[in-house]
């Protein structure tokens, strides 16, 4: 039963991150981060369970908090971003090149 | 406990505290200080200030005359560094002598202040003058008021600034400035003794005080008294122009007649004079004897070069140090009231003599003699004044020359008879310069005047009045030292040794002087007659020569004192050049090759050093902006790269 769910949680992670490497849109970005930080919330939701050490679970809480206040900061980002460059496409915007 | 509440009060108990005294050189300070600011406004009325201010001292010298006439002593006094010590309060007093000198210069600075609105009314500088003056008046003032030797020498001063001044006042020409410039150094020399000697007093005795002068002379020694009184007389030599530094009165005579006057004949040069005669309970019979031959060998000395100068000013300013010298003469005898008398009536006739001769320079623009001659006629106020202030001079029986030279010579009896002939000598040849100028100026044949210039005509009232109210004086004010009056100067100057009747022997032995001397002028001088024999002739020739030179006395400074001085002082003007110029140069140039050196290793090894690092860091700059491509996905990868590597090395 564990393995499943370390696996699930490594699939979604890797979901995760091949959504990060592959989408263009900078919402499908935040999209994939917050599978990313979900399968760490549910790594350590498991591994608490497993282990019998309850206040692990404080950290799923903590996750799910920053997930909000990531999500707010970037839809934010992304809405400035879209006014400024009418597009919220990432690659499209490279005013940060060296 | 108290000292200084101590000592103001013993002063007090011993003077009556008059404040007014503040205010005698406070008017003409303040007459000074309105000129000098608004001179230039104030035009034509300047004039007028400074002779109200001098005016109201006046009028306040007199009203003291009461008080001081009884034998109170008058002063006012201020603490001065009471901090550190009580004994520098000083303050103001008057005494007889004070106030004698109070009424010698109020009186004659206001007639000459007057006298001067007619003389300088064409010059475009005359308040300038007027203001001069009134300082002049403030500063001798304050000399003659000073109950202390620190603030009198501070006046003294003053008064040779105003001699400078006023000597080089037509500065555009050379020769005044010169004079100015000699009488200021000349005078200095002796100012330095008087310094020393004032120092020289304080260190040993303490106090610098005049009323405390006569315990000081009970209790020092004999020795350093007679050093500290002979600085004091180097002092008064220097400002009375005794021999040897006589020479700066001759030509003091550049400056304006009216100065020449007042400054050079009546007051300032009479300062030494009263100096000494204040001081005098410090002079002890070694240094009386050298006052006495000082005042001798001048009176003589110059009395036989003023019969032979032929500018008017110098013959009579010869005799203004030949008169100081017969005052001095007087002093060294002890005769101090004597010399006080003959100074209150010298300066009426002699200031009166120089008014005179400036309102005779006024008319015609001359002042050699040879070019002058029958005036009486053209200018009979002048030469009525001229040969009342001559008479006197030359001590005609009732003017007031005849009282204070009778006074001299009656002590000189007492002093020593041999003193009295030389004196005789002395006057027998005032007589005859004085004759020599009077006969030469105002008779004979005038000369001829050129077509374009006018006549010589008489000068304004504004300059006859005064020179009337100054003959008044030069003929009368000798009976207040007259045996006839009872001699009241006497009384006012505390003396007791007063005579009580005229010496007939002396009396004619100084008419027999006067007779000898202005015949001798007559003939010589006027007329012209050859009395000496042939065989005599190249001597008295010589002797001529040497008296019309001065005795090459300014010949003889300038070689053996000033021009050794300029040499040295060239020589050490190149000494600097070369040494202290050199070093300086030398260190400059060292400075320069050093910095040179550091300037090189600065660009060498520091700059090299700071561009390296800073191309070093632009290189690695360089090589690592590539990889800041802007594109997230870029970053991501190799994020999740980097991420994979390192969990790969980092496996356990």
């Amino acid at each position: 039963m564990t393995i499943i769910l370390l696996r699930l949680s490594a699939a979604l992670f890797s979901l995760g991150v091949y959504g990060i490497l592959t989408r263009r849109n900078a919402i499908g970005l935040l999209l994939a981060v917050e599978l990313m930080l979900n399968a760490a919330a549910l790594n350590f939701v498991l591994l608490s369970r497993t282990s019998g050490q309850a206040h692990a679970q404080i950290f799923a809480l903590f996750i799910i908090a920053l997930a909000a206040c990531e999500a707010v900061v970037g839809l934010a980002i992304i809405l400035s971003l879209f006014r400024c460059a009418k597009t919220v496409l990432a690659d499209q915007v490279n005013l940060l090149k060296g | 406990m108290f000292p200084h509440a101590a000592s103001t009060s013993i002063a007090i108990s011993r003077a009556v505290a008059s404040p007014a005294l503040v205010w005698l050189p406070l008017l003409p300070l303040s007459a000074f200080t309105i000129l000098i600011f608004f001179g230039r406004r104030l035009g034509r009325l300047s004039a007028w200030v400074a002779v109200a201010a001098l005016g109201g001292a006046c009028a306040l010298a007199g009203s003291l005359g009461e008080a001081v006439r009884s034998g109170r002593r008058l002063a006012v006094a201020w603490p001065w560094l009471s901090a550190t010590d009580a004994r520098w309060s000083m303050g103001l007093s008057v005494d007889g002598l004070t106030w004698l000198m109070l009424m010698i210069v109020t009186s004659i600075g206001t007639m000459i202040a007057l006298y001067s609105i007619g003389y300088m009314h064409n010059d475009p500088r005359a308040s300038r003058f007027f203001a001069y003056l009134s300082l002049f008046c403030a500063a001798m003032l304050g000399l003659v008021l000073a109950d202390h030797f620190v603030l009198l020498y501070a006046c003294w001063e003053l008064v040779g600034l105003c001699s400078y001044l006023l000597i080089s006042f037509w500065f555009e020409k050379p020769a005044a400035a010169a004079a100015g410039r000699k009488a200021f150094l000349t005078t200095r020399i002796g100012d330095t003794g008087l310094l020393i000697g004032m120092w020289l007093l304080w260190a040993t005795w303490g106090s610098l005080r005049f009323d405390q002068l006569a315990n000081a002379a009970g209790q020092l020694a004999p020795g350093l008294l007679t050093a500290i009184s002979l600085l004091i007389f180097l002092g008064a030599v220097g400002k009375s122009a005794q021999v040897p530094l006589h020479v700066w009165l001759p030509d003091a005579m550049e400056g304006p007649t009216p100065v020449s006057a007042l400054i050079h004949a009546a007051t300032m040069v009479a300062a030494g004079v009263y100096l000494v005669a204040r001081s005098a309970v410090l002079f002890t019979p070694e240094s009386r004897q050298i006052v006495l031959v000082i005042g001798l060998v001048t009176h003589l000395f110059a009395g036989m070069v003023a019969l032979t100068q032929t500018d008017i000013k110098r013959v009579l300013a010869h005799s203004t140090i030949s008169q100081l010298g017969l005052m001095m003469t007087a002093l060294g005898m002890g005769a101090v009231t004597a010399a006080m008398f003959h100074l209150l009536t010298h300066a009426f006739f002699k200031a009166l003599l120089f008014l005179a001769a400036g309102s005779v320079i006024h008319a015609t623009h001359q002042q050699e003699l040879s070019r002058l001659g029958g005036l009486w006629r053209r200018m009979p106020w002048t030469h009525a004044v001229c040969l009342i202030a001559s008479l006197s001079m030359g001590g005609f029986f009732f003017l007031s020359g005849f009282w204070s030279k009778d006074a001299i010579l009656l002590a000189a009896e007492h002093a020593h008879p041999s003193l009295m002939w030389g004196l005789l000598l002395g006057a027998t040849v005032t007589a005859g310069y004085i004759a020599r100028l009077y006969l030469r100026c105002f008779h004979g044949a005038a000369p001829d005047h050129d077509a374009a210039h006018h006549a010589p005509h008489e000068s304004p009232l504004i300059m006859v009045a005064p020179m009337a109210v100054l003959a008044v004086g030069a003929a009368f004010v000798g009976f207040a030292g007259s045996p006839f009056l009872g001699q009241p100067l006497w009384r006012l100057l505390g003396d007791h040794e007063a005579h009580e009747r005229l010496d007939a022997g002396i009396a004619l032995w100084s008419g027999v002087a006067l007779a000898a001397g202005t015949g001798l002028a007559w003939l010589i001088g006027f007329q012209r007659r050859q009395l000496v024999p042939a065989s005599l002739r190249p001597l008295g020739h010589r002797l001529y020569t040497l008296a019309a030179n001065k005795f090459y006395v300014d010949e003889w400074y300038a070689r053996a004192i000033i021009r050794p001085l300029l040499r040295a002082s060239a020589a050490l003007a190149q000494a600097d050049l070369r040494v202290i110029d050199g070093a300086v140069n030398a260190a400059g140039r060292l400075g320069w090759v050093l910095s040179q050196w550091k300037e090189r290793f600065d660009r060498v090894v520091v700059d090299r050093l700071v561009n390296g690092v800073a191309s070093a860091v632009r290189g690695a700059g360089g090589s690592l902006r590539r990889i800041q491509t802007g594109l997230v996905h870029q970053y991501l990868i190799t994020v999740v790269v980097a991420v994979v590597i390192l969990s790969v090395i980092f496996r356990r």
